[in-house]
């Protein structure tokens, strides 16, 4: 065995000049085959070894050993190896008709469940990722601070939030409603309650001022996308003379785009009392700009 | 050996069609698989199983592993070098088995030459082949025995053997030159 494992030392191709018992047994690749018939054309003695194991080669293969049928299973039952090869297989991989059907049953069953499974989630997922409903009016920017046009802020703990344009209501909210009366408000205009005095704190601010309460919010324009929303009128105040109702919303003062509350006093900073200024604002669900002339007061006073 | 027709020791034909059959998982087909295949796969699992019983077991196994092994079979190739991998390590397994898992080298290889041998010395012809066979060195002289007695195919031999391809078909040509030799030396000219 040693010399069958030690195959290193031995040559690969066989010599076409010997191949004659190869040539005959069919053992040749078609291009070896090709090359030795050209040989053979031309030798005599390869002639003579092809004769050779065309005899030889027939008269060896009658001493073949053809083992005898088996016989398999049991000396009871006994089988042949066909026979005996089926039940086996049978026994380990065969299925009854009854647990191919019960177990094809369980594999629709086992389908149709994930099937619905996969349309539950698609059409939760699909309610979940719907876009809403896009509202056109006002977004809040944040809801629980309003300022004064002073730049200071007033804590409001809002419940309610601004959502779109029919606005039914901006805050009722307890606190608030100790100082100051619940604004009620829709997108119409109408329903609004009389307005009411600004916070005793404030009452000592001299210099120009509008006399409003105002909201950031973000507004559905391009020219303008940010603009403050007047939650609260003062009585006697310059923005309530102006015609400004709760809910109007405050773009430009003047040539002065509004895009924060701080803009509000730095603009009014530049001012005096007496001054005339322009006021663009929105007022309901068309978002038009309103121009109007007022004159600015130290109302507090 | 030919894709499309694979002819075996038993003389019948598989075709590629019941190749196909049996790679699509149809049991009928190994009908035909065990009536051509079963005197090869006993002749191989004999010469390394010498108990009757386990020999029958194993070319049993050897079939049913096919069968359960079908999708690792390339229909395009023959089926019988496949087969006889099969039948050679179930043997192996088997050998393994029975000498308390020892390694593989502790199991002595087969010789199918014995069997072949005496199976010769049956008529005077044989003898004749006998006497030149006996001359010839191992491991050709297993070669031309498995090749042009058996009727092995050289790929079925490197299988059965575990051998290099190209090695079998160079050791099979090395021996059919020695026998010629040999008998010229010996008889001259072939006379039956």
């Amino acid at each position: 065995m040693g010399a069958m494992n030690d195959n290193k030392s031995e040559p690969k191709n066989i010599v076409l000049s010997k191949a004659a018992g190869d040539y005959v047994a069919g053992d040749l690749t078609p291009a070896e085959r090709a090359e030795f018939e050209q040989f053979l054309a031309q030798d005599e003695n390869a002639r003579k070894d092809v004769a050779f194991f065309g005899k030889l080669q027939p008269a060896l293969a009658q001493y073949k050993i053809t083992p005898s049928a088996q016989q398999f299973g049991t000396a009871a039952e006994p089988l042949t190896l066909a026979q005996a090869v089926h039940r086996k297989i049978a026994a380990t991989h065969g299925l009854s008709h009854t647990e191919k059907r019960l177990r094809r049953i369980a594999w629709s069953g086992w389908l149709a469940a994930s099937a619905a499974l996969l349309m539950l989630g698609v059409a939760l997922g699909r309610e979940a990722f719907a876009p809403r409903p896009t509202t056109t009016g006002l977004f809040p920017l944040g809801d629980t601070v309003a300022f004064l046009d002073d730049g200071s802020a007033v804590s409001l703990p809002a419940r309610g939030a601004l959502m779109g344009p029919n606005v039914a209501r901006y805050y009722q909210d307890d606190y608030l409603s100790t100082r100051m009366p619940i604004i009620y408000e829709d997108a119409r205009g109408s329903a609004v309650t009389p307005v009411t005095n600004l916070p005793a704190q404030n009452k000592n601010i001299k210099g120009p001022t509008l006399g409003v309460l105002i909201q950031p919010i973000a507004l559905p324009s391009k020219a303008h996308p940010t603009g403050l929303l007047i939650v609260r009128i003062a009585e006697h105040s310059p923005a309530l003379q102006a015609g400004l109702k709760p809910g109007d919303i405050l773009v430009k003062i003047n040539d002065v785009t509004l895009f924060s509350r701080y803009c509000i006093p730095h603009c009014l900073g530049e001012l005096t009392i007496g001054d005339d200024i322009q006021l663009t604002y929105y007022r309901g669900e068309t978002l038009t700009a309103h121009t109007t002339k007022t004159k600015l007061g130290a109302y507090y006073d | 050996m030919d894709a499309q027709t694979e002819k075996s020791s038993s003389g019948t034909v598989l075709s590629a069609r019941d190749l196909q059959r049996f790679c699509a998982g149809d049991v009928q087909v190994l009908d035909v698989l065990v009536a051509q295949f079963q005197h090869v796969a006993l002749f191989v699992a004999r010469s390394y199983v010498k108990d009757e019983h386990a020999t029958c077991d194993v070319v049993q196994d050897a079939f049913v592993r096919a069968f359960e092994r079908r999708a690792q079979f390339d229909a395009q190739r023959a089926f019988q070098p496949w087969l006889l991998t099969i039948v050679r390590n179930l043997c192996l397994d088997h050998l393994r088995r029975q000498r308390g898992h020892a390694a593989l080298d502790d199991v002595t290889p087969p010789s199918f030459v014995p069997q072949l041998m005496e199976n010769l010395n049956r008529d005077e012809q044989g003898q004749r082949i006998a006497s030149i066979m006996q001359a010839i060195p191992e491991p050709y002289r297993e070669h031309l025995l498995l090749r042009d007695v058996q009727g092995l195919s050289p790929q079925d031999i490197a299988e059965v053997l575990g051998a290099d391809y190209n090695t079998t078909r160079w050791r099979i040509h090395k021996a059919r030159t020695l026998f010629r030799e040999l008998w010229v030396e010996r008889f001259g000219a072939w006379e039956p």
